[in-house]
This record gives C-alpha cells, sequence and structure tokens, in this order.
C-alpha cells in the first residue's frame, strides 16, 4: 500500500476505535432509557390486571361487566366434552330507579344506602356510554374481524377502576387492541406516562416518537415483538389506546387509528 | 350559652346547604337523565357522590372520642375525602404527636386497595399461621370484629402497632406510635365503637 493510503487508513481506524466507546456508550444508554420507558408502561398494564382481578378474584364474571361479555367460546367439562356455553347477561343499573332509590334513601337519613344507590346509577350511565362508545368501534379492521364477545365495558361507579372500553380484533398473524380508559386512575396511568414523554423524555430514538393526532399529543411506539402501540390522552381525564401487532408500518398503524373517532368518544364521555 | 345557640345554629344552616345540594344534584341527574343528557347525569351524580361520602366522613368523626389514650384529637387536622375516583371516602384522625412522643392515626379507607391482603390474611388460617410464625403479625379480635395486628420496633426502641380491621368495604386502620403495651393499643381501638362506625357506612 502506498505511504499517503497508509496514513490515511491508520487515521480512519485510529479515529474509529477512538469513537467506538463513546459509540457504545450512547447506545447502552439510549437501551437503558428505552428498557426504562418499556418497564414503566408494563408496570401500569400488570398493576391494572392485578387490580382487575383482585376485585373480581373468583373470575366470574362482576355485575359491572358488560351484559353483551359472554364466556370465551369452548367450556369444558369432566369428561372432557367441549360445548359452547350458554349465553348469560345481566341487566345494567336502572338509572331512573337508582336516582329514586337514593333520593328516598336520602331523605330518611339513611347514607350508606343513598351512597350505594347513586353508584348503581353512576355505574348505569356509564355502561350506556361504553355501549355507545363500542357501537362506534369499526367491526372489521385490516380483514379482521372485532371478536364481540371479549368486548369490555368496565365501571365500578367509583374506585379505582373507574371506566374501561376495550374491543379486540383477533387475527391469525397478529392482533389489534383498542380501548379508551376514563378517570381511571391506573388506565390513564399509561395515558400520563405518553404525556410525560411527549414533554419531558422525548429524545427522538427510533422507536417511539411524538406525534399530534386529530388536535391531540399521540404518542407511539414499536417493538419487534408486539408491534407498534398508540396513546392519546385526551380531555381532561381519558386516554384511548391501540395496540397493533398486525401493522406493518406506521402508515398502517395511522390508517388503523384513523378509524376510531376519538372526537365521539370525547363529547360521549362529557370531555372538553 | 350564646356559642353553643350560634354553634347550633351554623351547624343547623350548613347541614341544610348541604341537604339541599345532594338533593339539588340529584334532581339534576334526573333531569338531564331524561333529557337525554348522560354526561350532565354523571357529573352530577358524582357530584351527589361527594357529597354523601363527606357527610359521611364527617358523621364517622363525630363517633371518634375527644380523647383517646391521654391523648387530645387534633380535630384541626381532621380529613375527609370524599372522591369517585381513586380512593372513594377516605376519613383520618390523628391524637396526640407534636412535642408528645406518643401518637395515634385513624384511618378509615372505602374501596382500600389494601382490602384483599387483610382479608386474605384474616380468612386464611394457614397463611394467619405462616405470617404469625415469620414476621410480628397476629390476628386479634376488636369489638367482635377480627382484625390483623402487627407491631414493627425501630432502632431506637420506638415501638409501634398497627391494626387492620376490614368493616365490610371500609378498612379500618389504626396506627398507634409509642405505646409498648399490646393490651393498650387493643383496648385504645375498643373505644372506637366501630359498630356504630360500620352501621353509619355499611
Amino acid at each position: 500500500m502506498k505511504k499517503p493510503y497508509r496514513i490515511v487508513s491508520i487515521v480512519l481506524l485510529g479515529s474509529l476505535l477512538c469513537l467506538q466507546p463513546a459509540m457504545a456508550q450512547k447506545d447502552k444508554e439510549k437501551e437503558k432509557e428505552k428498557n426504562e420507558r418499556r418497564e414503566v408502561v408494563q408496570k401500569g398494564k400488570a398493576l391494572f390486571n392485578k387490580i382487575k382481578s383482585l376485585r373480581n378474584p373468583l373470575g366470574s364474571p362482576s355485575t359491572s361487566q358488560s351484559p353483551s361479555t359472554s364466556p370465551a367460546a369452548g367450556e369444558t367439562y369432566d369428561e372432557g366434552e367441549t360445548r359452547e356455553p350458554k349465553k348469560r347477561k345481566l341487566t345494567p343499573p336502572d338509572v331512573r330507579l337508582q336516582i329514586n332509590n337514593a333520593r328516598q334513601a336520602y331523605a330518611g337519613d339513611d347514607y350508606a344506602e343513598a351512597r350505594f344507590y347513586v353508584q348503581q346509577a353512576i355505574m348505569g350511565i356509564e355502561l350506556e356510554i361504553g355501549y355507545q362508545i363500542l357501537e362506534s368501534m369499526p367491526e372489521m379492521i385490516m380483514g379482521t374481524e372485532a371478536d364481540k364477545s371479549q368486548d369490555e365495558v368496565y365501571s365500578t361507579g367509583a374506585g379505582f377502576a373507574g371506566m374501561i372500553v376495550g374491543r379486540e380484533y383477533p387475527g391469525n398473524d397478529g392482533n389489534i387492541k383498542a380501548g379508551v380508559g376514563n378517570n381511571s386512575a391506573l388506565y390513564t396511568y399509561a395515558g400520563l406516562q405518553a404525556s410525560y414523554d411527549a414533554r419531558v423524555m422525548y429524545s427522538g430514538d427510533d422507536d417511539s416518537k411524538v406525534i399530534r393526532y386529530k388536535g391531540n399529543k399521540a404518542y407511539i411506539k414499536v417493538d419487534d415483538y408486539d408491534g407498534y402501540e398508540m396513546m392519546v390522552p385526551f380531555g381532561q381525564s381519558s386516554v384511548f389506546v391501540l395496540e397493533c401487532s398486525l401493522c406493518e408500518t406506521e402508515e398502517e398503524l395511522m390508517e388503523v387509528a384513523g378509524l376510531f373517532d376519538i372526537e365521539k368518544y370525547k363529547t360521549l364521555l362529557g370531555e372538553q | 350559652m350564646k356559642t353553643i345557640v350560634s354553634t347550633l345554629l351554623v351547624w343547623g344552616i350548613l347541614t341544610a346547604v348541604q341537604a339541599q345540594d345532594i338533593t339539588a344534584s340529584l334532581n339534576t341527574a334526573q333531569t338531564a337523565y331524561d333529557a337525554n343528557n348522560p354526561q350532565k347525569a354523571r357529573q352530577s351524580l358524582q357530584q351527589a357522590l361527594i357529597d354523601l361520602n363527606v357527610l359521611m366522613g364527617n358523621k364517622v368523626l363525630a363517633l371518634m372520642p375527644p380523647t383517646l389514650g391521654g391523648l387530645d384529637a387534633n380535630k384541626n387536622d381532621d380529613t375527609v375525602v370524599g372522591g369517585t375516583g381513586f380512593a372513594g371516602l377516605m376519613v383520618e384522625r390523628t391524637y396526640g404527636g407534636g412535642d408528645n412522643n406518643k401518637k395515634i392515626e385513624i384511618t378509615l379507607a372505602n374501596d382500600s386497595p389494601l382490602m384483599g391482603m387483610v382479608s386474605s390474611f384474616l380468612s386464611n388460617d394457614i397463611l394467619t399461621g405462616i405470617m404469625a410464625s415469620q414476621t410480628d403479625q397476629k390476628r386479634v379480635m376488636v369489638s367482635g370484629y377480627k382484625g390483623m395486628l402487627e407491631k414493627s420496633e425501630w432502632d431506637d426502641g420506638t415501638v409501634a402497632y398497627t391494626l387492620n380491621v376490614p368493616l365490610d368495604d371500609t378498612l379500618f386502620t389504626f396506627e398507634a406510635n409509642g405505646f409498648s403495651s399490646e393490651s393498650e393499643v387493643l383496648a385504645m381501638a375498643q373505644q372506637l365503637n366501630l359498630n356504630k362506625i360500620v352501621a353509619l357506612l355499611k
């Protein structure tokens, strides 16, 4: 090799060797930050699931759940026989009756009873709002039909969970899950995290970013295993979450997100 | 005499205002619901729930004694949180503290996240046995209710007792710092008239 080329090669090699530890350090920090963020979101989800299981420890259908929710197909019986489960339904609380009962209990100085009926009335209204949100969600996305037996409208009337509405679109190569949370301390946690990332932590890495989506700030991220996820905190206490492992590109994710009418959810939930 | 009369008058006015507020919220909710405005109905019901929680919380505080274990109640620090969100109804009262090395903290939390843990401890004999043998926790009875008593000892020798009693969907927590005898702590908890509190919150 000629002398000038040799010198240039040595200089390049030297610079590369000098820069490598700094680059490795930067990568490490980036990876650490990603892991921390992923951990926070996962903790939020785990907490939410834990609380849900605590509120319904036997795994039986809760009175606060959607009456349209039915058990997953294929109950197994003693002799290995598999039958379709019966469609069992619970009626949601009658709001007018509950308000009347609350008024009467309150007039009779029975505050605990009045409180119970008020909670039931709130639950009844939240279930109604939840069904309306579900109705406005698409029935099919990317050729994948919604599994309505997994539709979820969860309301406690008061308490930890607030109100959660969710729908799943299970496909052969992946799933799509959409959810709306309102006044839910744990579900909103995910939204708050997104909003926090949007304002403070976002550093422009290549697997998460913040965008403006229909007038709201939205946080999207991608994971090799779970696919795309989008969180849109809206109003004062609500969040829309979309998980799409079927989506191959960011554009596809945005197309799917466009099928959900956040403005309508805002109106239905009485958000500004 | 004048003081008593004016206090009663103020109390009467406040109660009337609160009563009117709750009734008004319920009426507004009904009207809004009938007018197909579930958002407004929900908001009014949430307000009614907050007001009811505050009313009940104040009634619970009124049932508590003015002194306990020789310590005066810090009535100015009384807290009643009547939310509809994370915590629901929460009532707090403290006795003593400040320069005194003895302090009592009483909390009643409706829909408490600790409820499941305490209830499992109390309803499962095997778990109770394991916990009792490995930690300073044991099962006790207070006013006929099962409770979980835990003893903690700090490095400076201070002893603190925490008593948790599930009362329907409300968790009663009694923390006594600076008391060295378990029987003393249980006797104080006994004075709190849990039966009346349960009857109020049930």
